[in-house]
């Protein structure tokens, strides 16, 4: 039964077709790169002395930051949705009894979810692109090097961050729980571990410095504070990245596999 | 199996064999389904025909759930063997359950689809054909005006026969409804009813779990009696009824006097009155009844009615239920 482009489109209707995911998913990808530029832009007119521009190469590298908490924030939502939602629905049990394989089931969701995720990012980013250079007002704006590498990294940044809520979802058999687990990590967990000088060089593990090492201008060395510091050599940060999502979706395939539906 | 063998022959040591026609949809062999120490499928023998309405009938908590869903793969058995559709399950499940639809407990959707999108969501993951069968199954359940609407705005018995187009995607050879009449009102289980019969009709195998005996009665043709897990029996409705005790209602001129002959009969094993004034005999053999008429007629009592005793599923039931429960509670 070869129905994965079947299935992979069942799986972007049943995500597409919930209202307030799209809308808030739209908002925090595309609507909040609008909405702070034309924040500092207003502020930029008032008092262009204390307030630079939205746009050139610094609100550029400033908008990935924004990118990091809301479009994260957005592949979190549609992750945890895109795993959990035949469970939660009771439909799974249906999914199963046409016979069609399990992995199958689980694996379709990784496009299907990406297929919502990935154009609204896109639409940010072309937003800030655009903005980065219309509102640059005379300062330097953004090479395609810059432009390329930042879309490379918006790009690692959705997939990890939907994959591991998705298999982390699928694992727990739980929306609400796999956006928790997820918002404590970024904000607590990550954050911890960060400042415990003892962990050493494992701490490269931590996806977000991984993550990081993909920004444009990054280096190898990521200076965690005044006296602390670890090396992320690129190579390094592309086997973390690709070990969370591999490691996350065996997980949540595992599970949807082998549990009773 | 065993267990459920002796049993079945304890409890009517002169019954004939069960006939189990040739093509054979669903069979297990042992099946066996453990929550923890507790086992919800005990060593469950079961044959299902194909072209019948097939009752599983048992109380709640009896394991028709738990065996349903172990036909289907959902939940993996503890022990035993199946095969479905002529394909071990759960090895072969895709080959097995190419042509089963199904609902198991209450019809679930994704509240936020139409009708059409749920159906849509599933004949993804069957075929090309299931896709363009989509309106043909929703005319079929009543559901074609509505399917564009949201399943959350739906009633329950609207759920019920979504269920149902559900299961017809694939074109099923076999559908298995648990607990399908949960929540209909009384006419949507005549509808239901009728549904059923024009799908066997059609040559379809249709397993119906239920705990509702009269609706058992009304709309299967074979029935499995399961209880704690044990399948109990199982064969056509009317062999069931028949391994009953051979019964006679009298209506005669004196009751009383009628009580005291028939009682001191050979042929006769008990004799009472009913709730409606006739003598209930029950009697060693069927053929006994001609002679219970012509004691009563020679003693010089007049019978004006002699038939036989109907009894029901749920009589059926309650006695072989009951006489399980005596026979597990006689020490070893």
């Amino acid at each position: 039964m070869n129905r994965v482009l079947p299935m992979v489109n069942a799986e972007f209707l049943k995500l597409r077709t919930r209202r307030g995911l799209v809308i808030l998913s739209t908002v925090l990808c595309a609507v909040s790169v609008v909405l702070v530029n034309a924040i500092i832009s207003i502020y930029h007119a008032v008092d262009p002395i204390n307030n630079g521009p939205a746009g050139g190469l610094h609100g550029f590298t400033d908008s990935l930051d924004l990118f990091t908490i809301a479009g994260g924030l957005a592949a979190v939502l549609i992750g945890a949705t895109a795993g959990a939602q035949d469970v939660s629905s009771g439909v799974f049990r249906s999914l199963v009894a046409t016979g069609q394989s399990r992995v199958k089931l689980a694996l379709v969701r990784i496009p299907g979810g990406l297929m919502l995720l990935l154009p609204l990012l896109a639409a940010g980013y072309a937003v800030e692109v655009l903005a980065s250079f219309v509102l640059a007002d005379g300062t330097p704006t953004p090479d395609a090097a810059s432009l390329l590498i930042g879309a490379g990294w918006l790009l690692a940044l959705a997939v990890l961050n939907y994959t591991v809520t998705l298999g982390l979802a699928a694992l727990l058999r739980s929306r609400g729980t796999a956006i928790g687990v997820m918002i404590a990590w970024e904000l607590a967990g990550s954050r911890a571990i960060e400042r415990i000088s003892v962990f050493g060089s494992w701490r490269q593990l931590v996806s977000s410095f991984a993550l990081d090492r993909f920004l444009p201008g990054a280096t190898d060395t990521v200076q965690l504070s005044h006296v602390d510091s670890i090396t992320v050599t690129l190579g390094a940060a592309v086997a973390v990245v690709v070990a969370w999502i591999v490691v996350a979706i065996a997980l949540g395939t595992w599970r949807t596999a082998t549990q009773d539906a | 199996m065993g267990g459920s063998v002796t049993l079945m022959e304890t409890l009517a040591p002169d019954r004939p064999a069960t006939r189990i026609p040739a093509d054979i949809l669903v069979e297990t062999h042992g099946l066996t389904k453990h929550f923890g120490a507790r086992a919800a499928v005990d060593g469950v023998d079961l044959r299902i025909p194909a072209g019948v309405a097939f009752g599983l009938l048992g109380p709640n908590g009896a394991g028709k759930t738990t065996l349903i869903r172990t036909l289907l793969g959902l939940t993996h058995a503890t022990a035993g063997t199946m095969q479905v559709m002529g394909h071990a399950m759960p090895r072969e499940h895709a080959k097995a359950l190419a042509r089963v639809g199904a609902v198991v407990e209450e019809p679930r959707f994704h509240d936020h689809l139409t009708g059409r999108q749920n159906l849509k969501i599933v004949s993804a993951l069957l075929t090309d054909e299931a896709t363009a069968r989509i309106p043909q199954v929703l005319d079929r359940v009543g559901l074609h005006a509505r399917a564009d609407e949201p399943v959350g705005a739906y009633s329950l018995g609207m759920r019920q026969r979504l269920g149902i187009a559900r299961c017809l995607l694939n074109d099923p050879r076999l559908l298995i409804l648990d607990e399908p009449m949960n929540g209909l009102d009384p006419a949507g289980i005549q509808e239901f009813r009728g549904l059923v019969r024009s799908l066997v009709h059609e040559g379809r195998t249709v397993l119906i779990s239920s705990h509702m005996l009269d609706e058992i009665e009304k709309t299967c043709d074979w029935v499995a009696i399961i209880d704690r897990g044990k399948l109990i029996r199982q064969g056509r409705l009317a062999d069931l009824r028949d391994g009953a005790a051979h019964q006679v209602l009298v209506a005669c001129d004196n009751n009383a006097r009628a009580v005291t002959i028939l009682e001191h009969q050979e042929m006769v094993r008990e004799v009472k009155v009913d709730e409606a004034g006739l003598l209930l005999c029950t009697l060693s053999s069927a053929d006994a009844a001609a002679a219970v008429n012509r004691v009563l007629v020679t003693a010089g009592i007049a019978v004006s009615r002699l038939e036989p005793a109907r009894v029901t599923l749920e009589e059926r039931f309650l006695d072989i239920t009951s006489r399980l429960q005596s026979a597990e509670e006689i020490p070893a």
